[in-house]
Protein backbone atom coordinates (compact mmCIF):
# COMPACT_ATOMS: atom_id res chain seq x y z
CA UNK A 1 0.00 0.00 0.00
CA UNK A 2 2.75 2.33 1.00
CA UNK A 3 4.70 1.42 -2.10
CA UNK A 4 1.63 2.01 -4.27
CA UNK A 5 1.24 5.51 -2.92
CA UNK A 6 4.86 6.22 -3.51
CA UNK A 7 4.49 5.01 -7.06
CA UNK A 8 1.51 7.31 -7.60
CA UNK A 9 3.44 10.30 -6.43
CA UNK A 10 6.27 9.35 -8.70
CA UNK A 11 3.97 8.99 -11.66
CA UNK A 12 2.37 12.31 -10.76
CA UNK A 13 5.75 13.98 -10.85
CA UNK A 14 6.74 12.36 -14.09
CA UNK A 15 3.56 13.01 -16.02
CA UNK A 16 3.98 16.73 -16.74
CA UNK A 17 7.57 16.26 -17.82
CA UNK A 18 6.75 13.25 -19.94
CA UNK A 19 3.68 14.99 -21.38
CA UNK A 20 5.54 18.11 -22.49
CA UNK A 21 8.36 16.04 -23.88
CA UNK A 22 5.90 13.90 -25.76
CA UNK A 23 3.81 16.85 -26.97
CA UNK A 24 6.63 19.11 -28.15
CA UNK A 25 7.36 18.45 -31.78
CA UNK A 26 9.06 20.43 -34.46
CA UNK A 27 5.64 21.69 -35.52
CA UNK A 28 4.48 22.66 -32.05
CA UNK A 29 7.75 24.43 -31.30
CA UNK A 30 7.54 26.27 -34.60
CA UNK A 31 3.99 27.37 -33.90
CA UNK A 32 4.94 28.57 -30.39
CA UNK A 33 7.73 30.59 -31.99
CA UNK A 34 5.33 32.04 -34.55
CA UNK A 35 2.90 33.05 -31.81
CA UNK A 36 5.67 34.70 -29.83
CA UNK A 37 6.89 36.46 -32.93
CA UNK A 38 3.45 37.97 -33.56
CA UNK A 39 3.26 39.29 -30.01
CA UNK A 40 6.79 40.67 -30.30
CA UNK A 41 5.87 42.48 -33.47
CA UNK A 42 3.05 44.17 -31.59
CA UNK A 43 5.38 45.12 -28.72
CA UNK A 44 7.91 46.60 -31.14
CA UNK A 45 5.21 48.60 -32.90
CA UNK A 46 4.34 50.08 -29.52
CA UNK A 47 8.04 50.94 -29.02
CA UNK A 48 8.40 48.70 -26.01
CA UNK A 49 10.31 45.51 -26.70
CA UNK A 50 12.13 44.10 -23.71
CA UNK A 51 15.68 42.83 -24.00
CA UNK A 52 14.68 39.66 -22.12
CA UNK A 53 12.00 38.95 -24.73
CA UNK A 54 14.52 39.05 -27.56
CA UNK A 55 16.90 36.86 -25.55
CA UNK A 56 14.19 34.24 -24.90
CA UNK A 57 13.32 34.21 -28.61
CA UNK A 58 16.97 33.71 -29.48
CA UNK A 59 17.08 30.74 -27.11
CA UNK A 60 13.95 29.31 -28.73
CA UNK A 61 15.37 29.57 -32.24
CA UNK A 62 18.68 28.06 -31.21
CA UNK A 63 16.96 25.12 -29.47
CA UNK A 64 14.78 24.56 -32.56
CA UNK A 65 17.84 24.48 -34.74
CA UNK A 66 19.48 21.97 -32.41
CA UNK A 67 16.38 19.78 -32.49
CA UNK A 68 15.49 20.32 -28.82
CA UNK A 69 11.81 20.99 -29.46
CA UNK A 70 10.75 20.94 -25.80
CA UNK A 71 13.31 23.60 -24.90
CA UNK A 72 12.36 25.59 -28.00
CA UNK A 73 8.69 25.53 -27.07
CA UNK A 74 9.36 26.47 -23.44
CA UNK A 75 11.53 29.42 -24.44
CA UNK A 76 9.01 30.58 -27.05
CA UNK A 77 6.18 30.49 -24.52
CA UNK A 78 8.37 32.53 -22.19
CA UNK A 79 9.14 35.06 -24.94
CA UNK A 80 5.45 35.43 -25.70
CA UNK A 81 4.60 35.98 -22.04
CA UNK A 82 7.26 38.69 -21.74
CA UNK A 83 6.10 40.34 -24.96
CA UNK A 84 2.52 40.36 -23.65
CA UNK A 85 3.66 42.07 -20.45
CA UNK A 86 5.41 44.80 -22.40
CA UNK A 87 2.33 45.26 -24.60
CA UNK A 88 0.24 45.68 -21.44
CA UNK A 89 2.77 48.19 -20.14
CA UNK A 90 2.72 50.17 -23.38
CA UNK A 91 -1.10 50.17 -23.51
CA UNK A 92 -1.31 51.46 -19.95
CA UNK A 93 1.30 54.15 -20.65
CA UNK A 94 -0.80 55.56 -23.49
CA UNK A 95 -3.01 57.03 -20.79
CA UNK A 96 -0.58 57.25 -17.88
CA UNK A 97 2.35 59.13 -19.46
CA UNK A 98 0.65 62.49 -19.01
CA UNK A 99 0.97 62.09 -15.24
CA UNK A 100 4.76 62.32 -15.57
CA UNK A 101 4.74 65.30 -17.92
CA UNK A 102 6.13 68.59 -16.60
CA UNK A 103 3.91 71.54 -17.50
CA UNK B 1 -32.82 79.05 -18.08
CA UNK B 2 -31.51 75.59 -17.22
CA UNK B 3 -31.02 74.81 -20.89
CA UNK B 4 -29.18 78.06 -21.41
CA UNK B 5 -26.83 77.21 -18.56
CA UNK B 6 -26.11 73.79 -19.98
CA UNK B 7 -25.42 75.23 -23.41
CA UNK B 8 -23.19 77.88 -21.90
CA UNK B 9 -21.36 75.30 -19.83
CA UNK B 10 -20.73 73.07 -22.80
CA UNK B 11 -19.52 75.99 -24.88
CA UNK B 12 -17.07 76.81 -22.17
CA UNK B 13 -16.01 73.22 -21.65
CA UNK B 14 -15.42 72.36 -25.30
CA UNK B 15 -12.50 74.70 -26.02
CA UNK B 16 -10.91 73.73 -22.73
CA UNK B 17 -10.96 70.04 -23.57
CA UNK B 18 -9.53 70.84 -26.97
CA UNK B 19 -6.78 72.95 -25.46
CA UNK B 20 -5.75 70.01 -23.31
CA UNK B 21 -5.40 67.63 -26.25
CA UNK B 22 -3.88 70.07 -28.76
CA UNK B 23 -0.10 70.09 -28.60
CA UNK B 24 1.13 73.49 -27.46
CA UNK B 25 4.95 73.46 -27.70
CA UNK B 26 5.39 77.08 -26.61
CA UNK B 27 3.39 76.54 -23.41
CA UNK B 28 5.23 73.26 -22.76
CA UNK B 29 8.56 75.05 -23.14
CA UNK B 30 7.65 77.66 -20.53
CA UNK B 31 6.37 75.06 -18.10
CA UNK B 32 9.38 72.78 -18.63
CA UNK B 33 12.07 75.40 -18.12
CA UNK B 34 10.09 76.99 -15.28
CA UNK B 35 9.91 73.64 -13.49
CA UNK B 36 13.70 73.27 -13.33
CA UNK B 37 14.39 76.93 -12.52
CA UNK B 38 12.02 76.68 -9.60
CA UNK B 39 13.36 73.34 -8.42
CA UNK B 40 17.04 74.33 -8.60
CA UNK B 41 16.96 78.09 -7.94
CA UNK B 42 20.77 78.30 -7.71
CA UNK B 43 21.35 76.96 -11.22
CA UNK B 44 21.02 79.66 -13.91
CA UNK B 45 19.27 78.67 -17.14
CA UNK B 46 22.37 78.67 -19.36
CA UNK B 47 24.30 76.46 -16.91
CA UNK B 48 22.00 73.52 -17.67
CA UNK B 49 24.00 72.83 -20.82
CA UNK B 50 26.72 71.49 -18.52
CA UNK B 51 24.49 68.65 -17.42
CA UNK B 52 25.71 66.78 -14.38
CA UNK B 53 28.44 69.30 -13.54
CA UNK B 54 26.05 71.62 -11.74
CA UNK B 55 25.32 68.92 -9.23
CA UNK B 56 28.60 67.27 -8.39
CA UNK B 57 31.84 68.96 -7.42
CA UNK B 58 33.94 65.89 -8.13
CA UNK B 59 32.54 65.58 -11.65
CA UNK B 60 33.08 69.31 -12.16
CA UNK B 61 36.71 69.00 -11.14
CA UNK B 62 37.17 66.00 -13.45
CA UNK B 63 35.59 67.98 -16.24
CA UNK B 64 37.90 70.95 -15.75
CA UNK B 65 40.82 68.59 -16.12
CA UNK B 66 39.34 67.00 -19.20
CA UNK B 67 38.71 70.24 -21.06
CA UNK B 68 42.23 71.51 -20.52
CA UNK B 69 43.07 69.26 -23.44
CA UNK B 70 39.64 68.79 -24.99
CA UNK B 71 39.37 65.15 -26.10
CA UNK B 72 36.94 66.15 -28.84
CA UNK B 73 39.51 68.42 -30.50
CA UNK B 74 40.64 65.59 -32.78
CA UNK B 75 37.06 64.82 -33.76
CA UNK B 76 36.46 68.48 -34.65
CA UNK B 77 39.65 68.60 -36.74
CA UNK B 78 38.85 65.31 -38.50
CA UNK B 79 35.29 66.50 -38.98
CA UNK B 80 36.43 69.70 -40.66
CA UNK B 81 38.66 67.75 -43.04
CA UNK B 82 35.77 65.45 -43.95
CA UNK B 83 33.39 68.39 -44.25
CA UNK B 84 35.71 70.15 -46.71
CA UNK B 85 36.48 67.03 -48.75
CA UNK B 86 34.75 66.94 -52.12
CA UNK B 87 32.37 64.14 -53.10
CA UNK B 88 33.10 62.26 -56.35
CA UNK B 89 30.87 64.77 -58.18
CA UNK B 90 32.99 67.70 -57.01
CA UNK B 91 30.45 69.10 -54.54
CA UNK B 92 30.96 69.42 -50.77
CA UNK B 93 28.72 69.20 -47.71
CA UNK B 94 28.48 72.98 -47.75
CA UNK B 95 26.26 72.76 -50.86
CA UNK B 96 23.56 70.91 -48.89
CA UNK B 97 23.07 73.39 -46.07
CA UNK B 98 22.02 76.97 -45.58
CA UNK B 99 25.00 79.29 -44.96
CA UNK B 100 27.30 76.55 -46.22
CA UNK B 101 26.59 74.54 -43.06
CA UNK B 102 28.39 77.01 -40.79
CA UNK B 103 26.68 78.17 -37.59
CA UNK B 104 23.41 76.36 -38.24
CA UNK B 105 23.51 73.34 -35.89
CA UNK B 106 21.29 75.14 -33.35
CA UNK B 107 18.33 74.92 -35.77
CA UNK B 108 18.33 71.09 -35.80
CA UNK B 109 16.32 68.84 -35.56
CA UNK B 110 14.35 70.52 -38.31
CA UNK B 111 10.90 69.65 -39.62
CA UNK B 112 11.00 68.85 -43.33
CA UNK B 113 7.69 69.80 -44.95
CA UNK B 114 8.53 67.80 -48.09
CA UNK B 115 8.74 64.43 -46.36
CA UNK B 116 6.66 65.38 -43.30
CA UNK B 117 9.42 64.05 -41.06
CA UNK B 118 11.84 65.40 -38.50
CA UNK B 119 15.43 65.67 -39.71
CA UNK B 120 18.16 65.72 -37.04
CA UNK B 121 21.58 67.01 -38.08
CA UNK B 122 22.99 63.49 -38.48
CA UNK B 123 20.18 62.50 -40.84
CA UNK B 124 20.73 65.74 -42.81
CA UNK B 125 24.42 64.85 -43.20
CA UNK B 126 23.48 61.40 -44.51
CA UNK B 127 20.92 62.90 -46.87
CA UNK B 128 23.63 65.16 -48.24
CA UNK B 129 25.86 62.15 -48.81
CA UNK B 130 23.16 60.18 -50.60
CA UNK B 131 22.24 63.21 -52.74
CA UNK B 132 25.88 63.34 -53.83
CA UNK B 133 26.29 59.66 -54.54
CA UNK B 134 28.00 58.66 -51.28
CA UNK B 135 26.86 55.89 -48.90
CA UNK B 136 25.17 56.64 -45.57
CA UNK B 137 27.32 56.63 -42.44
CA UNK B 138 26.53 55.23 -38.99
CA UNK B 139 24.42 57.73 -37.05
CA UNK B 140 26.00 56.91 -33.70
CA UNK B 141 29.76 57.34 -33.91
CA UNK B 142 32.77 57.61 -36.22
CA UNK B 143 32.96 59.88 -39.26
CA UNK B 144 29.43 61.21 -39.01
CA UNK B 145 29.89 62.09 -35.33
CA UNK B 146 33.11 63.91 -36.32
CA UNK B 147 31.35 65.92 -39.03
CA UNK B 148 28.59 66.73 -36.56
CA UNK B 149 31.22 67.76 -33.98
CA UNK B 150 32.76 70.18 -36.47
CA UNK B 151 29.43 71.65 -37.58
CA UNK B 152 28.29 72.00 -33.95
CA UNK B 153 31.55 73.72 -33.00
CA UNK B 154 30.70 76.49 -35.49
CA UNK B 155 27.47 77.07 -33.55
CA UNK B 156 29.09 77.16 -30.12
CA UNK B 157 27.27 79.61 -27.87
CA UNK B 158 24.39 80.24 -30.26
CA UNK B 159 20.95 79.90 -28.68
CA UNK B 160 19.17 76.68 -29.60
CA UNK B 161 16.40 77.58 -32.01
CA UNK B 162 14.28 74.58 -32.96
CA UNK B 163 11.04 75.42 -34.76
CA UNK B 164 7.78 73.47 -34.60
CA UNK B 165 5.84 75.01 -37.48
CA UNK B 166 2.02 75.21 -37.60
CA UNK B 167 1.83 72.02 -39.59
CA UNK B 168 -0.24 69.19 -38.13
CA UNK B 169 2.50 66.70 -39.05
CA UNK B 170 5.13 68.72 -37.18
CA UNK B 171 2.87 69.04 -34.16
CA UNK B 172 2.17 65.29 -34.28
CA UNK B 173 5.91 64.54 -34.41
CA UNK B 174 6.53 66.86 -31.47
CA UNK B 175 3.73 65.23 -29.50
CA UNK B 176 5.01 61.72 -30.31
CA UNK B 177 8.46 62.70 -29.03
CA UNK B 178 6.94 64.10 -25.87
CA UNK B 179 4.95 60.91 -25.30
CA UNK B 180 8.07 58.78 -25.87
CA UNK B 181 10.00 60.85 -23.34
CA UNK B 182 7.40 60.50 -20.60
CA UNK B 183 6.29 56.88 -21.22
CA UNK B 184 7.64 54.17 -19.00
CA UNK B 185 9.11 51.22 -20.85
CA UNK B 186 11.47 48.29 -20.49
CA UNK B 187 11.42 45.61 -17.86
CA UNK B 188 12.50 48.16 -15.23
CA UNK B 189 9.45 50.32 -16.02
CA UNK B 190 11.26 53.67 -16.23
CA UNK B 191 10.62 56.65 -18.50
CA UNK B 192 13.31 59.10 -19.57
CA UNK B 193 11.61 61.48 -17.13
CA UNK B 194 11.92 58.98 -14.24
CA UNK B 195 15.67 59.55 -14.28
CA UNK B 196 16.18 62.93 -15.96
CA UNK B 197 13.23 64.82 -14.39
CA UNK B 198 12.11 63.12 -11.16
CA UNK B 199 15.61 61.97 -10.14
CA UNK B 200 17.56 64.84 -11.77
CA UNK B 201 20.63 65.84 -9.78
CA UNK B 202 20.60 62.59 -7.79
CA UNK B 203 23.17 59.82 -7.96
CA UNK B 204 22.72 56.58 -9.84
CA UNK B 205 25.65 54.29 -9.08
CA UNK B 206 28.68 56.40 -10.06
CA UNK B 207 26.74 58.94 -12.14
CA UNK B 208 24.92 62.14 -11.36
CA UNK B 209 21.69 62.19 -13.34
CA UNK B 210 21.67 65.19 -15.66
CA UNK B 211 18.42 67.15 -15.72
CA UNK B 212 16.35 66.90 -18.91
CA UNK B 213 16.79 70.64 -19.37
CA UNK B 214 20.00 71.12 -21.34
CA UNK B 215 20.37 67.40 -21.98
CA UNK B 216 20.89 67.73 -25.75
CA UNK B 217 23.01 70.91 -25.80
CA UNK B 218 26.48 69.34 -25.65
CA UNK B 219 26.05 66.73 -28.35
CA UNK B 220 27.89 65.22 -29.98
CA UNK B 221 30.12 64.59 -26.98
CA UNK B 222 33.18 62.72 -25.86
CA UNK B 223 32.63 60.25 -23.04
CA UNK B 224 35.57 58.68 -21.28
CA UNK B 225 33.61 55.41 -21.06
CA UNK B 226 33.06 55.46 -24.83
CA UNK B 227 36.62 56.52 -25.58
CA UNK B 228 35.41 58.61 -28.51
CA UNK B 229 32.76 61.05 -29.63
CA UNK B 230 29.17 59.85 -29.85
CA UNK B 231 25.92 61.37 -31.04
CA UNK B 232 22.65 61.94 -29.19
CA UNK B 233 21.25 58.79 -30.81
CA UNK B 234 24.09 56.76 -29.30
CA UNK B 235 23.01 58.03 -25.90
CA UNK B 236 19.34 57.20 -26.59
CA UNK B 237 20.41 53.63 -27.36
CA UNK B 238 22.41 53.42 -24.12
CA UNK B 239 19.62 54.83 -21.97
CA UNK B 240 17.01 52.49 -23.52
CA UNK B 241 19.23 49.55 -22.61
CA UNK B 242 19.61 50.82 -19.04
CA UNK B 243 15.92 50.09 -18.45
CA UNK B 244 16.16 46.69 -20.21
CA UNK B 245 14.35 47.89 -23.30
CA UNK B 246 15.48 47.15 -26.84
CA UNK B 247 16.72 50.34 -28.48
CA UNK B 248 14.97 51.72 -31.56
CA UNK B 249 16.77 51.87 -34.88
CA UNK B 250 19.19 54.83 -35.00
CA UNK B 251 17.27 56.30 -37.93
CA UNK B 252 13.80 55.55 -36.50
CA UNK B 253 10.95 58.02 -36.44
CA UNK B 254 10.76 57.43 -32.67
CA UNK B 255 14.30 58.73 -32.08
CA UNK B 256 13.86 61.62 -34.53
CA UNK B 257 10.70 62.73 -32.75
CA UNK B 258 12.29 62.25 -29.33
CA UNK B 259 15.24 64.45 -30.31
CA UNK B 260 12.79 67.02 -31.70
CA UNK B 261 10.88 67.29 -28.41
CA UNK B 262 13.96 67.23 -26.20
CA UNK B 263 15.88 69.82 -28.20
CA UNK B 264 12.85 72.08 -28.46
CA UNK B 265 12.65 72.04 -24.66
CA UNK B 266 16.19 73.50 -24.70
CA UNK B 267 15.30 76.44 -26.93
CA UNK B 268 17.13 79.57 -25.83
CA UNK B 269 19.97 77.69 -24.11
CA UNK B 270 23.38 78.08 -25.74
CA UNK B 271 24.90 75.29 -27.83
CA UNK B 272 27.77 73.85 -25.80
CA UNK B 273 28.91 71.18 -28.21
CA UNK B 274 30.87 69.26 -28.79
CA UNK B 275 31.07 68.43 -25.10
CA UNK B 276 32.99 66.12 -22.81
CA UNK B 277 31.83 63.92 -19.96
CA UNK B 278 33.85 61.77 -17.57
C1 LIG C 1 17.72 54.47 -15.15
C2 LIG C 1 17.92 55.88 -15.29
C3 LIG C 1 17.91 56.45 -16.70
C4 LIG C 1 16.87 56.45 -17.58
C5 LIG C 1 15.51 55.81 -17.42
C6 LIG C 1 17.32 57.22 -18.71
N1 LIG C 1 18.59 57.66 -18.53
FE1 LIG C 1 19.61 58.95 -19.71
N2 LIG C 1 21.20 58.85 -18.47
C7 LIG C 1 21.27 58.09 -17.32
C8 LIG C 1 22.61 58.18 -16.76
C9 LIG C 1 23.10 57.49 -15.50
C10 LIG C 1 23.35 59.04 -17.62
C11 LIG C 1 24.82 59.45 -17.48
C12 LIG C 1 24.93 60.53 -16.49
C13 LIG C 1 24.30 61.78 -16.97
O1 LIG C 1 24.93 62.45 -17.76
O2 LIG C 1 23.14 62.03 -16.61
C14 LIG C 1 22.42 59.45 -18.67
C15 LIG C 1 22.74 60.35 -19.66
C16 LIG C 1 21.87 60.77 -20.65
C17 LIG C 1 22.19 61.76 -21.65
C18 LIG C 1 23.52 62.50 -21.77
C19 LIG C 1 23.58 63.65 -20.81
C20 LIG C 1 24.91 64.29 -20.71
O3 LIG C 1 24.95 65.51 -20.40
O4 LIG C 1 25.91 63.62 -20.91
C21 LIG C 1 21.09 61.89 -22.45
C22 LIG C 1 20.92 62.79 -23.65
C23 LIG C 1 20.08 60.95 -21.96
N3 LIG C 1 20.58 60.31 -20.87
C24 LIG C 1 18.84 60.76 -22.52
C25 LIG C 1 17.90 59.84 -22.05
C26 LIG C 1 16.66 59.54 -22.72
C27 LIG C 1 16.18 60.18 -24.01
C28 LIG C 1 16.03 58.59 -21.99
C29 LIG C 1 14.72 57.88 -22.29
C30 LIG C 1 14.71 57.09 -23.49
C31 LIG C 1 16.86 58.32 -20.83
N4 LIG C 1 18.01 59.08 -20.92
C32 LIG C 1 16.53 57.45 -19.82
C33 LIG C 1 20.25 57.38 -16.76
C34 LIG C 1 18.99 57.20 -17.31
Amino acid sequence: MKGFRCGLVLVGLLVPVAASAAVASKASAASAIAAAQAEMKLAASMQDQWIATVAAMKDARLALKQGDFAAAETAAVHAKALASLSVEQAKAQRALWVNEAVH
Amino acid sequence: MKLALIVLASLWAAPLAQAASQPDPAADLQGFQGYFLKRFPKVPLAAYVNGPYNFSKSERDQWKQIIEFPPYAFAVADGKTLFDTKFANGKTYASCFPNGGIGIAQTYPMFDAKTGRVVPLGVAINRCRVANGAAKLSLTTGKLADIEAYMTSTSDGKPIDVVVPHDPRALAAYQAGKEYFYSRRGQLNFSCASCHVQAAGMHLRGDVLAPALGLTASFPLYRSSWGDVGTLVRRFIGCNKKVKAEPEAADSTAYRDLAYFMTYMNNGLPIAGPGARP
